[in-house]
C-alpha cells in the first residue's frame, strides 16, 4: 500500500517579507505545488493521499483558493483523502473544512480526538483535528487502539523531543512523545507542524513542501511511503515545488560602485529560478554610494528577490582614523567603544565618516 | 620624519633627477618652470604613493595627467626617509603599474611595505599619524594657506577646521553635521501631519495599510457570512430536494405495488384461460331477452285509474250552473265600520247627557265667587271682635315707630280695598289683611310702650285680637261696597246659587261639545260610505244598513262563484283519468299479446298472461341454472380484459419492469419509505416541489451574492503584505531616523571633544611663537574652538588675528596651520612640512619675517621651501648654514645646481 503524505502547505499564507506582488505570485506557486502532489499522487498511483495539518491558512485563505483545493483534491478521482486540520487551518463550522463541497474521496477528520477510517481490509486510519487555532492537548495521551490490523495515525501535533530543534517561534500544539506512538499500538505516524523534514522509524514530518521563508533545507515535499503488510515503512521524499529557494551572500568587499554591486549580484543570481535572499556583507568601499532599494528590479527573472544588508563593514580604515587627533578620529574612537550592536556600529560609522567626507549618500539602509 | 633625498626617476619633466634635502630647512628655488612644482608632487609621491584600489578617483586621474613623465620612461620616484625612531627607510615608487612599491629598511634590508600599506600601496606618512590625503592637507602648505587672511579669514578658517576635523582631508565637523541634517530632512523628515517627507510618509502608509487589511478582513468576514446564509439555503433547499424525491417515490413506490398487485392478477386470470378467451354464451339470450324484456312490461303495465264518482259529464254540467262573481264589497269596509261604530258611539254619548238648555238661568250680579262670598259669611257669622286694651302710649322713639307702622298699615289695607273694587279680589283681600295686621303691630307696640314691659304672649294676643278686627271690618266693608246682604246666612245662600250657575254653565258646554262630535261622525261615515261607491240616502244608519246587507249578498254570490276552479280542475283530472284509462288498457292489451307470443316460442300453450308469466319466469330460472356454471368465466375474461387494457400481459409485464427499474434508480428501497412520514398526495408533492424551487431560488441567489462579494474582496494575505511592507518602510525610516540621530550625537559630541583637545595645544604653540612675531606687544591668544578663530589679547581687550597687520597676521595664521600639523602628527614625531610660494604676495620685509620664522621652525621639524623669489635665494644665500639647511637652485627640467 503506497501512501502520499503532505503537511504545512499553508495555502493563502502571507510572504511578510515578499510584498504584495511577489506574495500574491508565491501563493500561486504553492497552489502549483498542490497540484503537483496530486499529479506525483496519480503517477505513483498511492492507494491513498494524506494531510497532515496546515494545508491553508484560516484568516487568509480566499473563495477562490477554496474553489481551487476542492477541485485538486477531485481530481484524484477515487483516491481517498485524508484531511487531519491543523493550528493553521483548524476545523470549525466558519472554517472552509466545513464550507466546502468536498468531493467524495475526502475524508475529513473534525474530532479532536483520534478516530478510525477504514483505510482497506486490516488498515486503520486514526486521525484528529485541530478545533481551536492554540492549546491542543496531545492526540496521543491516554490513547491506544483497539484493533488488529495496520493502525496508522494522522495528525497535526509537535514531537517534544525535536521541539526544541525547530525553527522559533513554534507553539507546542499537540504535543506528544515519540514513544507515545508506539505505545498507543501506532504503526506509523504521519504528521505536520514542524517546517523541518525529519523522519524516524515510527514518525512522519515531511516539512513545507514549498517555501516559506528562506533558510529552509532538508530534503523536502511529498513523501511516499509503502507499507508493508507488517506495517513497516520505507518512504522516499519527492520534491513538488515549483519553487527554489536561495539564501546568496554578496560580498562587496573591493567593488567601488554601486554599479559593480549590482553586477556582482546579477551574477551570483543569473542562473537561480525561484525566489532569493542576498545578503550583502563585507567591506562597503568608502565611495561606494548605494541604498538597498537600487536592487529592487535586480534579477527579474527570479519570482522574488529580497536584498538586505547584513554584516556590512565600513571601507575605512578604522585603525588609523582612531589614531588621529581630529573630529573624525574622536568621532570613531567614540563610536567603537559604544556599547552598540555591530550593525549599528557599522552603519553609524559609515554615515558619520562619509558626512566627514563632505557626502551626501550618507546611509545604505 | 626627514626625507633625507628624493629622486624623480621618470617625474613629470624631470628624469633621473635627484634632490638632497636639509634636515632643517631647505629653499628650492627656480624660476617659473624651472620644475618647483614637480619635484613638490614628486616628493608627496614618493612619500605617499598613489591608492591602488578599483577604479581612479578624479584626482588620482589628474595627479596622473600632469605627472607622468613626458619621456614615455616607467613613471617611477624614490625617496629615503629618516623615522623618528633611526629607522633608515628606502621607498620605491612604481606609479605606472602601482605593484612593485617597495618600503625598505636599509639597515634590516627588509621590506617594511606591510606596516604602511593604505590603499594598496605604501603609504609613508602612515607613520606620522596621518595618510597621504591628510598629508596632502596639512603638511603641504601653499600660497592660500596663509595669505590674504586679512581679506578672506573665512576660507583659513575652514581649512583649520578641516584639518581639526578629518586632518583637512574632507569636511568640516559643522558641514558633517549639516550634511547629516539635510540627509534626516530629506529621508527622514518630521513627523507631521502636512510632512510629505518619508517618515510621516512612511506612517500615512502604515495607517492606510492597516486600515486596508481591517477593510479586507472585515470584507473577508462578510463573505463567510454570505458564504454561510448561503449554505444554510442550500442545505434547507438540498433537505426540501431529498423530502420531493422521497415523497415522489412514495408516490412510486404506491404506483408499482398497485401495478404488481395488477400484473399478479392479471396472470392469475390469463393462467385461467391459457386457450383465450371463453365460448360466447350468449346464445337463445335474444329469446331469454324477449321473455325478459315481456315479463317486465307485463310486471311494470300501469294499473288502471279509479273511474268512480262524477263523470266529465256531470261536472261539466255543474260548472254550467255556476254565477259569474259581482264588482263590490263582499264584507263592510273596515274604515266604513269605523266610522259606523263612531257614529253610534257619539250618538250614544249625546243621548246619555242631559240637554241643560232646558232648565233656567239665574241672574247673579256680584262678581264674587262662591267662595269668596262663603268667606265673607264666615266671616261676618263670627260677629265683631272686641277691640284690643290700649294699655300704655308709646313713649318717644317707640312711639314714632309705632306710628309709621299703623301709617303703613293703613295705607296697604287701603290698596287692598282699591284692589278688592278693581276685581283683583284674592290680592285685594291679601293686602288688605296685611295692612290690617301692620296697623295692629303699630298699635300693639304703643300699647306696650305704654304699659311699660308687656310679655311676648301680650303682644301676640294683641295682634291676634287686632287681626280678626281688622278681618271683620274689611269683611263689612266689602259687603257694603258689593251691596252683598250683611246676613251671613244669605251670603251662604248666595254663595249656593253662584255655585249652581257655574255648574249649568259648564253642562252646557259638554252638551254642545258632544253635539259637535256627533255631527263630525256623521259626516265621517257618509264620507267612508261614499267611498265605498254608497249612495247617501237618509239616515246614516240606514245607509250603513243597506250596505252591510249588499255586501253579505255579494259574498253569497262569490261563494257559489268561486267553487269553478275547483269542479274545473276536477274536470280536467277526470278527463285525464279517463284518458289514462283507455291507454292503458291498450298497453296492457299489448303486453298480454308479447307474452302470448313469446309463450309461443317458449312453447308455451297458454293465453292468460298471468300464467303465461309464471311459465315464462319459470323458463328462465331453468335457463339461469343453465348460465351459472359459466358466469365466473365470463366475470374473469372480462375482469383480465380490464386489467390488460389494450396491452398483451407482457406488455404489462415490460412496463412493470421499466417502473421498478425506474424505482430502483430512484435509490429507495420500499423498506426505506416505510417509516417515511412523507404525504404523497399529488397536492403535497406539488406544494414541495413549489418550495424546492423557491429554496433554490433563494439558495441560487444568496449563492450568487456570495460568489460574487468573494470575486470582489481583496486578499487578506496581500493586503497583510501590504501592511508589513508599510510597517517594514516604517522600521526602515525609523532606524534610519536612530542612526542618523545616534551619529549626529556622537559626531557633535566628537566636535565637542576634538575641540576641547585642540584649543589649548593650538593656543601653547601660538604663544610660543606670538611675543617673536609682534616684537613684544602681544604674549596671549585665544582660539575659538568651533571657529577657530585667532584673537589676540590687547591692553583693552581681545581683537581678532585679522586686525592685526598683514604680516603678522599672515605669520600667525601660518604657525596656527603647523601647529595643526604638530597636533594632527602628535606623538608621531615631527612632519616635514612642504611650503610652496607662501612669500609671493609679501612684500620684503613680510617675506624676511616669514623666512625667519620658518627658519627657526625648521629647528624643530625639516621645511622643504619652494620659491621663484629672488629675495628667498638672497635670504638663503645668506642665512641657511650647511649643513643643517640647504638652498638648491633649479634649473630648466627640474636640474637641481649645486
Amino acid at each position: 500500500m503506497k501512501i502520499a503524505h503532505f503537511a504545512d502547505l499553508h495555502l493563502d499564507a502571507p510572504f511578510r517579507w515578499a510584498g504584495p506582488d511577489a506574495g500574491r505570485q508565491l501563493r500561486d506557486r504553492i497552489r502549483q505545488t498542490l497540484r503537483n502532489v496530486v499529479d506525483v499522487a496519480l503517477e505513483q498511483d498511492v492507494d491513498a493521499v494524506f494531510c497532515g495539518g496546515d494545508l491553508y491558512e484560516h484568516d487568509f485563505l480566499t473563495p477562490d483558493t477554496e474553489s481551487f483545493l476542492v477541485r485538486a483534491f477531485a481530481d484524484l478521482g477515487d483516491i481517498p483523502v485524508l484531511l487531519a486540520p491543523g493550528n493553521h487551518d483548524y476545523f470549525s463550522p466558519e472554517s472552509a473544512y466545513a464550507r466546502a463541497d468536498w468531493s467524495e474521496n475526502v475524508h475529513l477528520f473534525t474530532e479532536n480526538r483520534l478516530e478510525p477510517f477504514d483505510l482497506q481490509d486490516g488498515v486503520t486510519v486514526w486521525g484528529a483535528a485541530h478545533l481551536v487555532p492554540a492549546n491542543t492537548p496531545g492526540f496521543l495521551d491516554d490513547f491506544s487502539v483497539d484493533r488488529d490490523g495496520i493502525n496508522l495515525a494522522l495528525f497535526h501535533g509537535s514531537e517534544r523531543g525535536w521541539f526544541t530543534d525547530q525553527e522559533d517561534g513554534k507553539q507546542p500544539h499537540a504535543p506528544f512523545d515519540l514513544a507515545q506512538i508506539g505505545e498507543a499500538g501506532i504503526d506509523h505516524l504521519f504528521s505536520g507542524h514542524f517546517h523541518q523534514p525529519k523522519t524516524k522509524p515510527l514518525l512522519t514530518y515531511p516539512g513545507n513542501p514549498h517555501p516559506l521563508s528562506f533558510g529552509e533545507s532538508g530534503e523536502r515535499g511529498l513523501v511516499i511511503a509503502t507499507v508493508s503488510d507488517d506495517g513497516h515503512i520505507s518512504r522516499e521524499t519527492i520534491g513538488v515545488s515549483p519553487t527554489d529557494s536561495h539564501d546568496i551572500r554578496v560580498d562587496i568587499t573591493g567593488l567601488g560602485h554601486r554599479d559593480a554591486i549590482r553586477d556582482q549580484i546579477e551574477s551570483q543570481l543569473s542562473s537561480l529560478s525561484g525566489i532569493a535572499r542576498v545578503t550583502i556583507k563585507g567591506e562597503l568601499a568608502p565611495e561606494v554610494d548605494f541604498r538597498l532599494t537600487d536592487f529592487d528590479d535586480v534579477a527579474a527573472h527570479l519570482d522574488a528577490v529580497v536584498v538586505r544588508s547584513g554584516d556590512l563593514t565600513p571601507g575605512y580604515d578604522l585603525d588609523q582614523i582612531a589614531t588621529e587627533e581630529t573630529v573624525r578620529g574622536e568621532f570613531v574612537r567614540a563610536v567603537s567603544n559604544a556599547d552598540l550592536p555591530s550593525v549599528d556600529r557599522d552603519l553609524i560609522l559609515t554615515i558619520g565618516l562619509r558626512a566627514l567626507q563632505g557626502r551626501d549618500d550618507l546611509a545604505v539602509v | 620624519m626627514r626625507i633625507e633625498r628624493v629622486e624623480a626617476h621618470a617625474f613629470g619633466a624631470i628624469r633621473q633627477q635627484a634632490l638632497e634635502l636639509a634636515p632643517g630647512m631647505t629653499v628650492v628655488y627656480g624660476q617659473n618652470e624651472a620644475g618647483k612644482s614637480t619635484w613638490h608632487d614628486a616628493i608627496y609621491a614618493a612619500i605617499c604613493g598613489i591608492r591602488r584600489g578599483r577604479g581612479a578617483r578624479k584626482e588620482d586621474r589628474e595627479f596622473k595627467q600632469q605627472r607622468q613623465p613626458w619621456s614615455g620612461d616607467r613613471w617611477s620616484v624614490s625617496c629615503r626617509l629618516v623615522l623618528e625612531e633611526g629607522r633608515r627607510i628606502e621607498i620605491n615608487r612604481d606609479l605606472e603599474g602601482k605593484v612593485d612599491d617597495e618600503a625598505i629598511d636599509t639597515e634590516l634590508g627588509r621590506d617594511v611595505s606591510t606596516e604602511i600599506i593604505n590603499d594598496g600601496a605604501p603609504d609613508a606618512s602612515l607613520w606620522l599619524g596621518l595618510d597621504r590625503k591628510a598629508f596632502l592637507s596639512t603638511a603641504c602648505i601653499r600660497q592660500g594657506d596663509v595669505l590674504g587672511v586679512a581679506q578672506d579669514a573665512d576660507e583659513l578658517q575652514e581649512q583649520l577646521e578641516k584639518a581639526a576635523a578629518t586632518a583637512g582631508t574632507d569636511a568640516t565637523a559643522a558641514r558633517a553635521l549639516e550634511a547629516i541634517d539635510t540627509f534626516h530632512s530629506a529621508h527622514v523628515g518630521l513627523d507631521r501631519a502636512n510632512s510629505t517627507r518619508p517618515l510621516r510618509a512612511a506612517i500615512n502608509n502604515v495607517e492606510n495599510a492597516r486600515e486596508s487589511l481591517a477593510d479586507a478582513k472585515e470584507a473577508h468576514n462578510e463573505y463567510l457570512d454570505l458564504d454561510r446564509d448561503a449554505r444554510e439555503l442550500e442545505q434547507s433547499a438540498e433537505r426540501l430536494v431529498d423530502e420531493l424525491a422521497i415523497a415522489k417515490a412514495m408516490k412510486q413506490s404506491k404506483a408499482l405495488a398497485e401495478l404488481k398487485t395488477k400484473v399478479a392478477r392479471a396472470r392469475e386470470l390469463s393462467d385461467e384461460f391459457p386457450d383465450g378467451a371463453p365460448p360466447n354464451m350468449v346464445q337463445q339470450d335474444d329469446l331469454a331477452q324477449s321473455v325478459t324484456e315481456s315479463i317486465t312490461r307485463w310486471h311494470e303495465r300501469p294499473i288502471p285509474p279509479d273511474l268512480s264518482g262524477d263523470s266529465s259529464e256531470d261536472l261539466e254540467a255543474e260548472l254550467a250552473l255556476l254565477p259569474e262573481p259581482e264588482v263590490g264589497d263582499t264584507t263592510v269596509a273596515s274604515d266604513v265600520r269605523r266610522a259606523r261604530d263612531s257614529y253610534v258611539l257619539a250618538v250614544k254619548q249625546l243621548e246619555s247627557h242631559d240637554d241643560p238648555r232646558s232648565s233656567d238661568s239665574v241672574e247673579f250680579s256680584t262678581s264674587l265667587s262662591a267662595s269668596q262670598i262663603r268667606d265673607l259669611a264666615q266671616v261676618l257669622s263670627a260677629g265683631q271682635p272686641s277691640h284690643p286694651s290700649p294699655d300704655t302710649a308709646p313713649a318717644d322713639g317707640t312711639s314714632a315707630a309705632s306710628t309709621v307702622t299703623m301709617a303703613v298699615g293703613a295705607v296697604i289695607t287701603v290698596v287692598g280695598l282699591v284692589g278688592v273694587v278693581a276685581g283683583s279680589i284674592p290680592l285685594g283681600i291679601a293686602g288688605i289683611i296685611a295692612g290690617l295686621i301692620a296697623v295692629g303691630v303699630g298699635f300693639a307696640l304703643r300699647g306696650r310702650t305704654s304699659a311699660g314691659r308687656p310679655t311676648i304672649e301680650d303682644i301676640a294676643r294683641e295682634i291676634r285680637a287686632q287681626e280678626a278686627l281688622d278681618r271683620y271690618e274689611a269683611a263689612l266693608a266689602s259687603v257694603k261696597d258689593l251691596g252683598l246682604p250683611m246676613d251671613p246666612s244669605q251670603l251662604d245662600q248666595l254663595a249656593n246659587q253662584a255655585e249652581r250657575e257655574m255648574r249649568r254653565e259648564t253642562d252646557l258646554k259638554e252638551w254642545e261639545a258632544l253635539q259637535e262630535e256627533v255631527n263630525t261622525q256623521t259626516s265621517n261615515l257618509e264620507s267612508a260610505l261614499a267611498d265605498r261607491g254608497v249612495t247617501i240616502e237618509g239616515a246614516p244608519q240606514a245607509t250603513f244598513a243597506n250596505y252591510e246587507a249588499e255586501c253579505t249578498r255579494r259574498a253569497e254570490v262569490a261563494i257559489a262563484s268561486a267553487r269553478r276552479p275547483d269542479l274545473e280542475a276536477r274536470l280536467d283530472e277526470r278527463r285525464t283519468r279517463e284518458a289514462d284509462a283507455s291507454s292503458i288498457s291498450d298497453r296492457t292489451e299489448a303486453a298480454a299479446t308479447e307474452l302470448r307470443s313469446v309463450a309461443v316460442s317458449c312453447n308455451i300453450d297458454e293465453t292468460d298472461p298471468d300464467v303465461i308469466v309464471t311459465l315464462l319466469e319459470s323458463w328462465l330460472a331453468d335457463r339461469q341454472e343453465d348460465l351459472a356454471d359459466q358466469d365466473h368465466d365470463t366475470r374473469a375474461w372480462a375482469e383480465l380484459e380490464i386489467l390488460l387494457g389494450n396491452e398483451t400481459l407482457p406488455d404489462l409485464e415490460v412496463h412493470l419492469s421499466k417502473e421498478e427499474q425506474a424505482f430502483a434508480s430512484l435509490g429507495y428501497s420500499e423498506e426505506d419509505l416505510e417509516n417515511e412520514e412523507t404525504e404523497t398526495s399529488g397536492r403535497r408533492i406539488a406544494d414541495i416541489q413549489q418550495e424546492t424551487d423557491d429554496a433554490r431560488r433563494k439558495a441560487n441567489a444568496a449563492r450568487g451574492r456570495a460568489v460574487q462579494h468573494g470575486a470582489e474582496i481583496t486578499s487578506v494575505a496581500q493586503a497583510e503584505e501590504e501592511r508589513i511592507q508599510a510597517e517594514d518602510d516604517l522600521t526602515r525610516v525609523r532606524r534610519l531616523e536612530s542612526l542618523l540621530t545616534q551619529t549626529r550625537t556622537f559626531l557633535k559630541d566628537a566636535e565637542d571633544k576634538a575641540h576641547r583637545t585642540i584649543a589649548p595645544k593650538l593656543k601653547a604653540d601660538l604663544e610660543q611663537w606670538l611675543p617673536t612675531i609682534t616684537e613684544g606687544r602681544h604674549t596671549e591668544v585665544a582660539v575659538d574652538v568651533e571657529t577657530l578663530e585667532v584673537q589676540v589679547k590687547e591692553a583693552d581687550g581681545w581683537q581678532p588675528a585679522t586686525l592685526l597687520s598683514h604680516g603678522t597676521a599672515e605669520q600667525l595664521y601660518l604657525l596656527l596651520r603647523i601647529a595643526m600639523v604638530d597636533h594632527l602628527v602628535g606623538d608621531n614625531g615631527s612632519c616635514p612640512l612642504l611650503i610652496d610660494d607662501v612669500t609671493v604676495q609679501s612684500d620684503a620685509d613680510r617675506t624676511v619675517l616669514i623666512l625667519e620664522m620658518l627658519h627657526q621652525i625648521s629647528e624643530d621639524r625639516q621645511i622643504i621651501l619652494f620659491s621663484q623669489e629672488d629675495e628667498v635665494r638672497s635670504w638663503a644665500e645668506e642665512s641657511l648654514n650647511e649643513p643643517s639647511d640647504r638652498l638648491i637652485q633649479l634649473s630648466s627640467g627640474g636640474v637641481p645646481v649645486s
